[in-house]
């Protein structure tokens, strides 16, 4: 049981966290983050371009 | 306490309660005695010799469930086939009680016959006894293959026993009949631990194996505590969710629509500066464009120069449709929307790139941006993991049912194991 209750709050821990930060499970986009690079070319973050078709 | 010569082998047959017991076993060669004729007179004699060696000395006393009782008699007990052996120790307590404690596999049960009388249920497989219900676990024949001590009955070694066992874990109920009569006893699962404390003169008590039909599960023993946890740790939960939903801001960024056009450098927009405040938040960005059998994808930027940071990623829609076969079909939709969690305070610009399938042209479409925008995934999904531990739980305590009834010819989970 004691392990059900530390899992238990391990989860609202989690939630409350990714609920101050706002990740939303599975919608959440996987940014790339980039500092002190200076303002991007318009486009030139095409790196991240990984097109359906 | 008395004692006399045994009238097979001259040993000496002590007994304990002369006045109450109608028979004895004889230490030395194990032949029962008849106590009530006027001389002692040997009823019958095991099938095989034997020494008996009862775990709880014959004689001794200890204590369950807060009652004192005292060890007066032995039996090994064997079913029709041989392959199955259990021990039964007849106890003695206060005034003329008597109760039986029976190990089989190390596992203890208590039983006492009952002062009414149960009932078969007639068509069903269960019968009722203090208006509880009990399930029938087995059937078959039994007698004693070894004896010790005394008894308030005519013990015979050739006496088959007609035995039903009916199981309410931790509960036990047992059907009894013989040529002399029947008998219902009840009883319960009794710790092996319990034994052990309960009777200090025991020797080694046997290691438990396998499930007793009695034995409850451990794992349905937590489940009310469990849900109880389940229920506290929901609502939480709940309330988590709902300050998240009362204190976030949801606020409009921009909301604009375009046209996709021919070249790269008329698909590229930058919008902005906006100005982010009031702490880390996420931002959610929504792209709806009305391709059909074709995709549209959006690569974004957003960046604030003066902190030199860049967050980029890219997100798209798509849309098939046909028919096929004598049906319609689609797949993939027309909007779209992602988050990016921790965006901190700053004055973002963003950036923009559409990018579509090759001959499009003139398709419009629409992004817009909020900040600090709350969603109940979260919570769904945070309710699913915490009810991962009690179906956890309750997939154990099935799989303790099973092995349980494994032994059974009336387990009602034959259909199971044939899956």
């Amino acid at each position: 049981m004691r392990v059900f209750v530390v899992y238990g709050v391990l989860i609202c821990s989690l939630l409350a966290y990714a609920n101050y930060v706002g990740w939303v499970v599975g919608q959440s986009a996987t940014a790339e983050e980039w500092s002190a690079q200076g303002p991007p070319e318009p486009g030139s973050h095409s790196r991240l371009r990984s097109h359906h078709k | 306490m008395a004692s006399f010569d045994c009238p097979l082998c001259r040993g000496l047959v002590p007994v304990w309660e002369p006045d109450f017991s109608e028979s004895a076993v004889c230490p030395s060669c194990g032949a029962s005695i008849d106590l009530e004729s006027e001389k002692p007179r040997a009823i019958s004699k095991p099938p095989k010799p034997f020494t008996a060696k009862p775990l709880l000395p014959i004689g001794s006393q200890g204590t369950l469930r807060g009652k004192t009782w005292a060890v007066r008699g032995f039996i090994q007990a064997s079913d029709q086939t041989g392959g199955y052996s259990w021990e039964e120790y007849y106890l003695r307590g206060e005034g003329d009680s008597t109760s039986w404690l029976v190990q089989e596999n190390g596992h203890w049960a208590h039983l006492r016959p009952l002062p009414r009388s149960a009932r078969k249920d007639s068509g069903k497989e269960t019968a009722t006894a203090e208006g509880k219900s009990f399930r029938i676990f087995d059937l078959g024949k039994a007698r004693a293959v070894r004896a010790a001590g005394e008894f308030d009955w005519r013990f015979d070694y050739s006496e088959w026993t007609n035995e039903t066992e009916y199981i309410d874990p931790p509960l036990v109920l047992s059907h009894e009949s013989d040529s002399s009569g029947s008998e219902w006893l009840q009883g319960e699962y009794v710790d092996r631990e319990e034994v052990r404390r309960g009777f200090p003169s025991a020797s080694a008590l046997p290691p438990v194996m396998g499930i007793a039909p009695s034995q409850p599960s451990p794992w349905r023993a937590a489940l009310p505590a469990l849900w109880g946890w389940t229920g506290i740790f929901s609502a939480v939960i709940v309330a988590i969710q709902i300050l998240t939903h009362a204190t976030s801001r949801d606020e409009w960024i921009f909301a604009e629509r375009f046209t996709f056009a021919s070249t790269p450098e008329e698909n590229t927009h930058t919008l902005g500066p906006f100005e982010f405040r009031g702490g880390l938040s996420n931002v959610r960005l929504d792209f709806e464009a009305p391709v059909d059998n074709s995709w549209l994808a959006l690569d974004v930027s957003l960046f604030d120069e003066a902190a030199g940071k860049e967050y980029a990623f890219d997100m798209g829609v798509e849309y098939y449709s046909g028919y096929e076969g004598g049906e319609y079909w689609s797949e993939g939709g027309r909007n779209a929307h992602t988050f990016l969690p921790s965006i901190p305070d700053g004055t973002y610009k963003i950036s923009a790139t559409a990018v579509g399938e090759p001959g499009m042209v003139s398709r419009s479409y629409s992004v817009s941006l909020r900040r600090d925008v709350p969603d109940w995934t979260n919570l769904l999904w945070a309710l699913g993991a915490l009810l991962l531990g009690p179906v956890f739980v309750h997939w154990r305590d099935h799989a303790f049912e099973v092995a349980r009834w494994s032994d059974s010819d009336f387990s009602p989970y034959d259909d199971d194991d044939e899956e």
